[in-house]
Formats: C-alpha cells, sequence, structure tokens
C-alpha cells in the first residue's frame, strides 16, 4: 500500500524524523518532527497549519533540501532529495528577491541561469519570448509600472508579488510557499491568494502551503495538514515528542468566496483549533483524523 | 512682592544651573578649547624666540581658576541671550538642540565655520611672526606656501632628470633671445632620445615645449606618480585576491573553518613591525613597498569581504538553486554582484590605511614619492614646501575617494536605494 502511494504520488515522506542538537536542554536533543507520514498527489494544494514553533517550516525547509532529515526519506517521483533545485521552488516570508536586478530581470531570473550570456545572444527568439512570457507574468502580478525598478524601492506587497512570478516562472514540480502573506495588509493579501490558487489551478501545479491564519489555510487549500506537538502516544510517555501530522484532510469543498461565511467553515476551524491549537486537549494517535485518500500512518494500517 | 522673589529665585535657578552645566562634557570641551587659545593669544606677543605653545601651556596650567569663572560668565551670557524670543525661537528652530535642523543657508555657512576659523588664525599668525621676523621658517604666509608649491610643480629638477633640465634652460635662452630681438622662430639646441640636435622652433612651440619638459621633470609630478603608482597597484593586487578568497571564505564553511583562525592570526601582526622583514626579503624599490601594502591590506580586505559575504541572506542562494541555478552561478553571479559595490566601500574605508603605509615605507627608504620628498623637505625645515605637500596628499586622497563613490553611485543605483 505505501509503496503503491510513492510511485503513484508526486510527494513522499515516510517515518520523517528531524532532531536538533540542543545543548541547553538536558535531554540533549530536541525532537522536532517525529514519525512525518505524507503523500502529495499532483495538483494538490496542501495548506499546513499548526501552533507556532511546531515545526512547519521545518518540514517545508526538509521538502525544499534546505535541511536534512534524522532520518527516513522524502522522495520526489520516487528519487531522493538532495540539495535544493529547479524542482521545487519556494516564497518566502520576507521577499528574497535579488537586490541588484530589476523586477523584469528577476522574473527573468531562472531563464538567465539556464541560458549563459552566449547562448542568449545566439538565440535571441529564445530571448524574447522569455522575456515576453515575464512581462505576461508581470502583468498578471499587476506590476507592470514597476517592472524596470529595483527591489528596494518597492513596498512589502509589490516585492511579494514580484517573488511569486518569479517563483511560478520556472513551473516548479512543487511550489513551496513559507506564510508567504503574513507581512502584508489584508487587501493585497486577499488579492494575492486568489492569484496563487489560479495560477496553481492553471498550471496544476502542487503547492505547499504553510500559514499560521486557519481562515486562510482552510479557503486556499484543497487538503489541510495540522501539525501539532499536542497529542498522546500510549506506551511511552515522555514530553519529548516531536510534532506529527494530527489531521489529514480534503477541504476542496470550502474553496469559494462564498463557504466562508458557512456554518461548516466556522465548525472546521473550530475543530482544528481544538486538536492543532489547544495544549490541553491531547489526542490519542489512533484516533488522528487522517481521512484524505492518500494519507497513511503506521497506525492506520495496523 | 511675591512676584519679586519669585524672579529672584528663578534668578538663582539660572545660576545654579549654569554652573551645572558647566559639567557637560560639550560645554566643557568648547569652554577648555577657547580658554586655551585665549592663553595662546596672550602669551603670542612676548614670545620671541620661545615655544608658544609651551608658554601657552604654562599660563593655562597657572591661571586653572579663571577657566571656572570665565566659563560660568559666559555659560550665564549665553543663556540670558537664550531669554531673548526672537534668539530663542531662531536657536532651538535652527540651530541648537536635538529637533533643530539648521536650514540650507545656513548650514553652507556653519561649514565654511570651522574652515575659517583654522585657516584664517593660521594666516593671520604666520603673518604677524613673518612681520616679527622676516626670515622664520616655521610659520610660512600662505604665498610662500603656495609659490613653493608651485615651483615644486613647474620646475624641473636636475636630480630627476638632467637632460629635461638642461633642455628648459637652453629654452629659456633661447626665449630671451627672441623677445629681444623680436624674432619669431628661434634656433634651439635640445637633447631628445634621437641624441643632440638644434631645431628651428617657433615661440608658441617652445613655450609648450617647456611646459612640458618642467612638469614631468618636476618633484610634484615625478613623486605622485610613483606614489601613486605604488598604490593603484598594490590596491589592485589586493582586491582581487581578496574579493575571490573573501568570496570562498563567506560562503564555504571548509574554507572558513580551515583559514577563519589563521587570518585572525595574520591580521594581528603589526603592520610596520614586519616592515624590516619585507624591506630584506623583496628588497627596498617600488616592488617591495608593494608587497608591503598587499600583505598588510589583504588580510583586512579579506575580513571585511567575508562579513559583507555573510550578511546576505541565505534564503538569496537557496532561491537561486532553486530556480536552477549552479554552485558556481550562485557565487558569481548571484553573491559576487550583490557584494560588490560593499566591497568598493570597503576599499574606499582601507585606501587611507594604505596611504600610512605607503608614506611610512617612503619615509624609511625611497628614492622618490611623496613621503620620501617630506623627509627630504624635513631635514632643511622647509616648513612651506612640506606644507604643500601635504595639502597635495590630501587633496589626492579626497579625490580618489570621491571617484570611488561615483563609480559606486553611477554603476551600482539599487545599492543607494537599499540604504
Amino acid at each position: 500500500m505505501i509503496n503503491e502511494l510513492k510511485t503513484k504520488n508526486l510527494l513522499h515522506l515516510h517515518d520523517v524524523r528531524k532532531v536538533y542538537p540542543d545543548k541547553k536542554q538536558e535531554i540533549g536533543h530536541k525532537v522536532i518532527l517525529d514519525d512525518i507520514d505524507l503523500s502529495v498527489n499532483k495538483g494538490e494544494f496542501c495548506t499546513v497549519v499548526g501552533p507556532s514553533g511546531c515545526g512547519k517550516s521545518t518540514l517545508l525547509r526538509l521538502i525544499l533540501g534546505q535541511e536534512q532529515q534524522t532520518s527516513g526519506d522524502i522522495t520526489i517521483e520516487g528519487e531522493i532529495v538532495g540539495m535544493p533545485d529547479c524542482n521545487r521552488g519556494i516564497v518566502y516570508q520576507n521577499y528574497s528577491l535579488f537586490d541588484n536586478k530589476t523586477v523584469l530581470e528577476n522574473v527573468m531570473s531562472a531563464y538567465y541561469f539556464k541560458n549563459n550570456i552566449f547562448k542568449r545572444l545566439l538565440n535571441r527568439k529564445e530571448y524574447k519570448a522569455a522575456k515576453d512570457e515575464a512581462i505576461s507574468y508581470i502583468k498578471k502580478v499587476r506590476l507592470e509600472d514597476a517592472m524596470h525598478k529595483y527591489p528596494p524601492e518597492l513596498s512589502g506587497g509589490m516585492k511579494q508579488r514580484a517573488a511569486i512570478a518569479q517563483a511560478l516562472i520556472a513551473k516548479p514540480k512543487i511550489l513551496l510557499m513559507d506564510e508567504p502573506f503574513s507581512a502584508l495588509d489584508p487587501g493585497t493579501r486577499e488579492d494575492l491568494q486568489l492569484f496563487t490558487k489560479e495560477i496553481a489551478e492553471e498550471n496544476n501545479m502542487t503547492v505547499f502551503f504553510v500559514s499560521h491564519d486557519l481562515e486562510e489555510a482552510i479557503f486556499l487549500g484543497t487538503r489541510l495538514l495540522v501539525v501539532s506537538q499536542y497529542y498522546q502516544k500510549s506506551g511511552r510517555s515522555t514530553n519529548n515528542h516531536g510534532a506529527r501530522i494530527v489531521s489529514d484532510t480534503d477541504i476542496s469543498m470550502f474553496n469559494s468566496q462564498k463557504s466562508k461565511e458557512t456554518e461548516e467553515f466556522g465548525k472546521k476551524m473550530q475543530e482544528i483549533r481544538k486538536i492543532g491549537f489547544d495544549p490541553e486537549y491531547l489526542q490519542h494517535v489512533k484516533d488522528f483524523d487522517l481521512s484524505h485518500k492518500d494519507s497513511f500512518s503506521d497506525e492506520k494500517y495496523d | 512682592m511675591e512676584k519679586v522673589e519669585q524672579t529672584q529665585k528663578s534668578k538663582n535657578k539660572n545660576v545654579l544651573k549654569s554652573i551645572y552645566s558647566l559639567f557637560n562634557p560639550f560645554h566643557l570641551l568648547i569652554l577648555t578649547t577657547f580658554y586655551y587659545l585665549a592663553s595662546l593669544v596672550s602669551v603670542i606677543k612676548d614670545a620671541g624666540e620661545q615655544n608658544v605653545f609651551m608658554l601657552a601651556n604654562e599660563v593655562a596650567l597657572s591661571n586653572l581658576n579663571l577657566l571656572f569663572y570665565n566659563g560660568i560668565c559666559t555659560l550665564i551670557v549665553v543663556k540670558l541671550l537664550f531669554k531673548i524670543p526672537f534668539l530663542n525661537k531662531f536657536a532651538t528652530k535652527n540651530f541648537w538642540g536635538l529637533f533643530a535642523s539648521p536650514s540650507k543657508p545656513l548650514a553652507f555657512v556653519l561649514m565654511f565655520v570651522p574652515f575659517v576659523a583654522f585657516v584664517g588664525s593660521y594666516v593671520a599668525y604666520s603673518e604677524y611672526k613673518t612681520g616679527l621676523e622676516a626670515q622664520q621658517k616655521l610659520f610660512p604666509t600662505v604665498d610662500k606656501i603656495g609659490s613653493a608649491f608651485w615651483e615644486n610643480a613647474t620646475t624641473p629638477d636636475k636630480r630627476i632628470d638632467r637632460v629635461a633640465y638642461k633642455n628648459v634652460r637652453n629654452i629659456d635662452k633661447a626665449l630671451e633671445k627672441a623677445e629681444k630681438e623680436n624674432l619669431e622662430v628661434v634656433e634651439v639646441k635640445l637633447e631628445t632620445e634621437n641624441g643632440k640636435e638644434t631645431k628651428e622652433m617657433s615661440v608658441s612651440d617652445l613655450k609648450f615645449e617647456k611646459t612640458k619638459q618642467s612638469v614631468l621633470a618636476s618633484k610634484v609630478y615625478t613623486d605622485t606618480k610613483s606614489s601613486l603608482s605604488i598604490l593603484l597597484t598594490a590596491m589592485l593586487i589586493s582586491a582581487s585576491i581578496a574579493l575571490i578568497f573573501g568570496l570562498y571564505l563567506g560562503l564555504f564553511s571548509a574554507v572558513e573553518k580551515t583559514f577563519g583562525t589563521f587570518l585572525v592570526f595574520f591580521g594581528a601582526i603589526q603592520p610596520v613591525a614586519i616592515l624590516p622583514i619585507i624591506m630584506i626579503m623583496a628588497g627596498v624599490e617600488e616592488f617591495g613597498k608593494v608587497v608591503f601594502i598587499v600583505t598588510v591590506l589583504t588580510t583586512t580586505l579579506i575580513v571585511g569581504m567575508n562579513r559583507e559575504v555573510k550578511n546576505i541572506p541565505k534564503q538569496s542562494i537557496i532561491k537561486a538553486l532553486t530556480l536552477g541555478a549552479s554552485q558556481l552561478q550562485v557565487i558569481y553571479q548571484v553573491i559576487l554582484p550583490q557584494v560588490f559595490p560593499k566591497f568598493l566601500n570597503i576599499m574606499k574605508d582601507n585606501f587611507y590605511l594604505c596611504w600610512i603605509f605607503l608614506l611610512a615605507s617612503e619615509m624609511i627608504s625611497a628614492e622618490s614619492g611623496l613621503g620620501y620628498r617630506i623627509m627630504l623637505f624635513k631635514r632643511t625645515t622647509a616648513m612651506d614646501n612640506i606644507i604643500g605637500y601635504v595639502i597635495w596628499i590630501t587633496v589626492l586622497c579626497l579625490v580618489i575617494d570621491w571617484v570611488i563613490k561615483k563609480i559606486n553611485a553611477k554603476a551600482f543605483p539599487w545599492n543607494q536605494l537599499a540604504k
């Protein structure tokens, strides 16, 4: 069953554990993530929520290859992931644009990296096409007025829009977003949410979206992952256990603008808040709501 | 009656406040400076052959109580002046306090105040001193400094270029002859690369030839040329080493683990202490000086470059990798362009260091160069020449500074925006 998922799905994590050495604690080390089992199909918009410090961003960095897991394996299309490469795109919370390039050059940087200056000069047609594509992306994020400006001249929202265009144009297999909208004002935020969703659906892109805003997560995603350290295991009773995926559900029914006002939406939010964010409420490992069709865990098949 | 008491109280308060503000370090600094200057002025007249500064020291120290009394009086006067509404308003708005910012014309005037004070007092004192004793050498007047520098810059030096010296003398003779006999074209004996020859040249051509030969054989030109060529060669070599090495040091942990501690140790070696070693190993010619400056400067530049590379967020590297960049592209297309203007700034800051090393090494041993020439002037106490050279070096420093700043602003506009 697990192997079947591994070959069928795009991204597959099995028994992933991440431990940080911590000299201050007497325990010796701190477990961040414990037994993460996850399989994500192509075209899925996964949103990840959880209490702050639970390891959502760590999980994202593991998939990105920025950090290495302590044990377990992460595969993309059956291949073990290594250093960051063009299979995975990333949008950070604080806009990681290249300051020395204009917005257009920033958006075109994927093309620049793949074609050195000789190729660019020899193949003018391809260059022209790449430029046109970049301009069309810039128009989509409505930055055409700021096309030839440098990032330090732009506002926060504009920078983030440019960063999203820059990541999208490389057409990665998986787009990772680490709280991309949390530093923006509500108006820009809503705009960008819709834009990201639209582009992801258009290109059948797999998105891995870390957020600390429940409403945003439920509204945006087709699949909601709750990562939390507030759960209990039978047998061992130590507090030094890492976060796990405590809930993995299909939320594609909440994806319209209207659904935000419905009763189910509120109920869902209450439920997630209880199982994910309440330190008093400790769910047992066996009671996790892993109802999504791709979800699996060792306990589920025991 | 009450009112009178109140005003009496507030007056006392004012005096107290003035006494307190005497202990404000800034007030103390300014008052001491003025006090010392006053002592200086009081002794200048009767100084004669004695050292003015020593006398001023004695006077200042023996009348230290005056500093206190005069200080309080001055502060009270200033406080009272500030009571005048017009002055108070002007000062708090334009001049004094945390929230005062001078208007543009006032700022322009203020900029010149220290210059005028410094230069003006020098001019006054040098004129006064020369009036007392026409032959005095220690405080040359401004026109003396100017004419000495002009002579250094436009007359050929016998020791630097014998041929040019002779040629200029011949041209002078020919010009004299032309003036006497009212000629348009004269014969001159000139020694060129091809050997001695006698040429017929027009007066205007001769004048041009004279200026050219004298400037090229002058002290200022040859010294500046030799000093700047050493300076710029050394700067270029250590900059290219530091740029590449610093890049790898900042990005590759293994390189830093290997060389980091060594660099800390190497950077702590005192430059002037190893000067003899380098003189023995590399000689005292230009090559030795270049080696000296490169040895000392490279470490500083590498450390600065390393810091700047570390300041670039790691996200930037990851982002480039996800956009398909290779490791080499990350180093040379992502990090290097972002660090380069900052590196230029580091170089600008370290140019002063460079000058120190250059002048020091030239003063110890050289055959030409600005530092060497100053040391030579010192032997004959030629203050006019020395001051002219000091101003010339300062101007060179400022020009190089300005050029790097301009390059930075023109070539990397985004770097200015980031601030």
